[in-house]
């Protein structure tokens, strides 16, 4: 009898198990826009490295440097805060803290980590502030403790009424949603977004599945 | 009677969290249970499909213009330590947090400091603070116009009560930011109470943010 591995081998959707490794939270470690405009395909080193030139003198003060920085990581910024805040107003909000607050604190990236990861979880961070934020002055009102009570339940739809991963995610509780983006989206492992979020690791592998089973429920509309 | 793996159990094994007896026992299942394999296969999938989405989406456009304009409000990093590390900048984050007490803001203004806000004034100030602080609370402005604007073309979708007590708020940081402003007149060498300004301000882009987002969402 074949093991349930080999089945899936046979079976073939060419998906490895485990996750690659790849350090995906990292803006501008692939595919991306260079600092001159142009497309760069793949792992892009010279992104990597104009970044931390353009970083070291914004550290100075120079802002036409950080108008650069902002040109290159613009987009991926963007899509964090979109995919996490699940609406186009919220996220804009959010990118600007997010760029203010990289510029305020410039001074504490010190090369050691890519600037474009280090921009990441700065605007993972700020993002998720928001939210616990937003939970505070939501808890004075109604005393709500689960951060999903925020957000509106996941709407029912109507059957046969398709819709994509993107859409399906928006849909998501925002607990569900969060964990979700943080690690299948992004990559981040079980112990960095616990770390984040605050949230116990039971909790959230339980966010994960939640996730994971509504949108797989949403996708089979 | 046959035990399918559940949910939570299927997701642990994709993502290697199952202890070695747990994913023992769901592997020799999901070697003979097609419903239950084709159910991993399914979240594998998903699980690909989503690590495989676009990394990137369109910024808005004008949006490096309005983040430039709020850097001037957070001033250079040049040389910036650490917040942590700061003082002046602790000073300022507890500051920050009652700005909209009225009540404090009067003690600071009223020349009642206490020792560690009185060390923190005494701090020289950049030479040209007060007409950066001057081109400030123009870029302030701005923006607290357009907020204003919208608020009040829909607030009308507002409950009265929601109306009053955003008025109320407005108020109170308006005083805040008043008294900030008049203190720094007299004091205008006082880092803190600039940063007590900047913080008003703030506080007032972020209410009626709340609020527009409160009408358009509603």
């Amino acid at each position: 009898m074949l093991g349930w591995q080999d089945r899936f081998q046979k079976g073939g959707c060419g998906v490895p198990f485990k996750r690659s490794g790849l350090d995906r939270h990292r803006i501008g470690n692939e595919d991306g826009v260079s600092l001159t405009g142009s497309i760069v395909r793949g792992p892009s080193s010279t992104l990597a490295d104009e970044s931390a030139e353009l970083a070291r003198r914004a550290q100075t003060g120079d802002v036409a440097a950080f108008e650069r920085l902002y040109h290159a990581h613009a987009s991926h910024v963007r899509a964090i805060c979109m995919r996490l805040c699940a609406d186009a107003q919220r996220a804009e909000e959010s990118a600007q803290d997010a760029w203010v607050r990289a510029w305020e604190r410039l001074a504490t990236w010190r090369g050691e980590a890519a600037f474009g990861t280090w921009l990441h979880r700065l605007t993972v961070n700020v993002v998720l502030e928001s939210f616990r934020a937003e939970r505070r002055r939501f808890a004075r009102v109604t005393l709500a403790e689960d951060d999903d009570d925020v957000d509106a339940p996941v709407p029912a739809g109507e059957a046969g009424d398709a819709i994509d991963l993107e859409r399906a995610i928006a849909r998501l509780p925002r607990g569900a949603r969060t964990v979700f983006v943080l690690h299948d989206v992004e990559g981040y492992r079980h112990a960095e977004i616990a770390a984040m979020t605050g949230l116990a690791e039971g909790t959230l592998r339980a966010q994960l599945c939640r996730a994971r089973r509504l949108l797989m429920e949403m996708l089979d509309r | 009677m046959i035990n399918h793996p559940d949910d939570q159990t299927l997701s642990d094994l994709l993502d290697d969290g199952l202890d070695p007896a747990e994913r023992a026992g769901a592997e020799e299942h999901l070697a003979a249970c097609d419903a239950c394999f084709t159910r991993l296969q399914r979240l594998r999938m998903l699980v690909a499909n989503a690590s495989s989405l676009p990394r990137v989406m369109p910024a808005p456009a004008g949006e490096w213009q309005r983040i430039r304009a709020r850097l001037h409000a957070a001033g250079s990093p040049a040389g910036r330590a650490p917040w942590w590390t700061q003082r002046t900048a602790l000073l300022a984050a507890g500051l920050a947090l009652v700005v909209a007490s009225s009540g404090v803001t009067a003690l600071l203004v009223g020349g009642r400091r206490d020792a560690a806000v009185q060390q923190t004034a005494s701090t020289p100030a950049p030479a040209a603070l007060t007409p950066r602080l001057a081109a400030l609370e123009h870029e302030y402005a701005t923006v607290t116009r357009d907020l204003e604007r919208q608020l009040a073309e829909h607030k009308h979708m507002l409950a009265p009560e929601t109306v009053a007590a955003v008025e109320r708020s407005l108020q109170t940081i308006e005083t805040a930011i008043a008294e900030a402003r008049e203190a720094l007149a007299r004091d205008p060498g006082s880092e803190t109470l600039a940063r007590l300004l900047v913080a008003g301000h703030d506080q007032k882009v972020e209410l009626l943010r709340h609020a527009t987002r409160l009408v358009t969402q509603s």
